[in-house]
């Protein structure tokens, strides 16, 4: 199957990393066209397992993917390795959190 | 019943983060009935809960504070601060106090300032825990009461409450300790009688200035007009607009779960809001609803002294090195092993290599495992019981780093280069949240005391 894709940044309009809680952390992404949007829903190109794998995270520490129709988002959240600021946080604000999502390959066309 | 609409002034994101004078005037030209600023966040991590210190600086935040009193005196509107001081402790809220102290003499005012406390009792959680009244929230194990016992500090996130009782009371000035942000924004429109999903709503998307706006302002002010049906948000900056988008985007600003503001006295669900671009960059929003929590609940917040912290920075540029990264950072932590003695529970120490142009970022998580940069940023991180031992390490570690012999080594002068003499720094206690749960409280106002002052 040789199904064409592009990868989330180009589709997206804005992402967004950060803290939700000193123990999540969350990255929204935001569309601009609805199309881009629904490309992403539709495909099922973002899922738990994906995210997992690409933080190297066991499956049940993504505790989320939310799509919000209205607002063209999807949001992913997970669960933070340690608090934000303890021994061995490598990202206090969560801020930088979002790169492994930034070339997941969505199905388009 | 109601007042009728209330307009809300929010100054910044944080107090301290600073913002135009004139667009916080353009909204005074608005005629708010509050002013209100959140002053902290748990982002920044535990740190400043547990050592009592801080977040923003004394002189920005007088500098943010000054026209907000000024304006609230002259006017007769209430001014509110949530979390003062940035994690809302005694010392924090004291802090604050002092800044307030000072302008108020420096401008010849007198307002009546409510402090309001929100550190909570050890004995009264310990209590209160076995009775099963203390439950986890998400990502977050059970509460024990050793955690309760090595917490330096623990702080409750007050609702709207306790702010509503010190307007009542005649406060001019609230100066509140730790506190939910949207009830800094929300007080006195639910006080007024407004809708508590609009209300609420309206806070959250506020609290962060005008964060919401396009271009993202986090450090500007920001008018919100909470009507019958529906609120207004209003950009008080030239060239500033908010839309459809950037109002909706933010009401799922921090939260796990878009569709849920999660207060105290119950959530707000938005995914049923409706956002509706205006003239002048403006945005209405209506439809969100709110459902009243079975239980009032508050969060607690705690923090522990995890050690001491040690730090050496230097980088890397030799190409062999680079590549040999692994090796040479295990054989530096066995050399300090062999000299200092093994981490045992009797000598506890941790030594963190953080490796910047490698996984620095991301850590273990780092997708791209095996890409090789040009030059490397290495972080030597130790953490120690004491700060002289977690210097002590960290120097040997950081003399290690610079001459131990590795396998292929090719230059043989150093191994890293270090920008900094000297080339460590002792950088103070490390808190870590010891407490994040959710506590059941009958009565919104007995955690969080209201003392009256007049500066």
């Amino acid at each position: 199957m040789t199904a064409k894709t592009a990868p989330l940044h180009e589709l997206a309009r804005i992402f967004r990393s950060k803290n939700a809680g000193p123990f999540m952390v969350t990255v929204d992404v935001f569309f601009r066209e609805e199309a881009d949007y629904q490309a992403v829903k539709q495909s099922g190109a973002l899922t738990r397992e994906l995210v997992a794998e690409r933080y190297r995270i066991p499956l049940e520490e993504v505790t989320a993917i939310h799509y919000w129709d209205a607002v063209l988002a999807v949001k992913v959240a997970f669960r933070r390795k340690v608090g934000c600021g303890a021994r061995g946080d490598t990202d206090c604000y969560g801020a930088q959190q979002h790169a492994p999502l930034l070339d997941v390959p969505v199905p388009v066309g | 019943m109601n007042d009728g609409p209330t307009r809300v002034l929010a100054a910044t994101a944080i107090l301290g983060y600073g913002y135009p004078l004139a667009s916080f005037a353009k909204g005074l030209e608005h005629d708010p009935h509050v002013i209100g600023v959140d002053a902290g966040s748990t982002d920044p991590g535990a740190y400043y809960l547990g050592a009592g210190e801080p977040l923003s600086g004394a002189a920005t935040v007088k500098r943010d504070l000054r026209p907000m009193v000024v304006a609230g005196m002259e006017r007769g509107v209430p001014v509110i601060v949530g979390t003062s001081g940035g994690a809302g402790g005694d010392p924090h809220l004291e802090w604050c106090y002092e800044i307030l102290a000072e302008i108020c003499h420096e401008e010849g005012l007198h307002p009546r300032v409510a402090v309001i406390r929100a550190e909570q009792d050890r004995e009264l959680l310990r209590a209160e825990l076995k009775a099963g009244r203390i439950d986890a929230l998400a990502a977050v194990p059970a509460l024990t009461e050793a955690d309760l016992d090595r917490s330096t500090r623990i702080v409750g996130q007050m609702g709207v409450e306790p702010i509503q009782a010190a307007l009542d009371a005649g406060a001019q000035v609230v100066l509140a300790g730790r506190s939910c942000d949207v009830s800094v924004f929300a007080a006195v429109p639910l006080r007024r009688g407004n809708d508590p999903a609009l209300a609420m709503h309206a806070a959250k998307i506020v609290e962060c200035g005008a964060y919401c706006a396009e271009p993202a302002a986090g450090l500007d002010s920001i008018l919100a007009t909470i009507n019958t049906d529906d609120f207004v948000l209003t950009p008080l900056s030239p060239g500033q607009r908010i839309t459809r988008a950037s109002a909706a985007a933010h009401s799922l600003y921090e939260q796990d779960d878009p569709a849920w503001i999660i207060e105290p006295l119950g959530v707000v669900d938005v995914a049923t809001a409706n956002f509706e671009e205006l003239a002048d960059g403006a945005v209405r929003v209506s439809g969100s609803r709110f459902e009243p929590a079975a239980q009032y609940t508050i969060k607690l917040e705690g923090a522990a002294l995890a050690g001491y912290r040690a730090v050496s920075i230097c980088g890397v540029r030799d190409p062999t090195a680079i590549a040999r990264i692994d090796d040479l950072l295990n054989g530096v932590r066995e050399h300090v092993m062999d000299v200092w003695g093994a981490t045992t529970e009797r000598n506890p120490y941790e030594i963190t290599f953080r490796r910047y142009g490698r996984d620095g970022v991301m850590g273990a998580g780092e997708p791209l495992r095996d890409r090789l940069s040009h030059e490397l940023g290495l972080v030597l991180e130790v953490v120690a019981a004491t700060q002289a031992e977690a210097g002590e390490i960290c120097s040997l570690a950081r003399s290690t780093l610079l001459h131990f012999d590795y396998p292929g080594r090719l230059n043989v002068g150093g191994n890293v280069a270090f920008p900094f003499s000297p080339h460590d720094a002792n950088w103070g206690p490390v808190y870590e949240f010891s407490v994040y749960h959710r506590w059941a409280v009958d009565d919104p106002l007995l955690p969080f005391p209201i003392e009256m002052r007049t500066p």
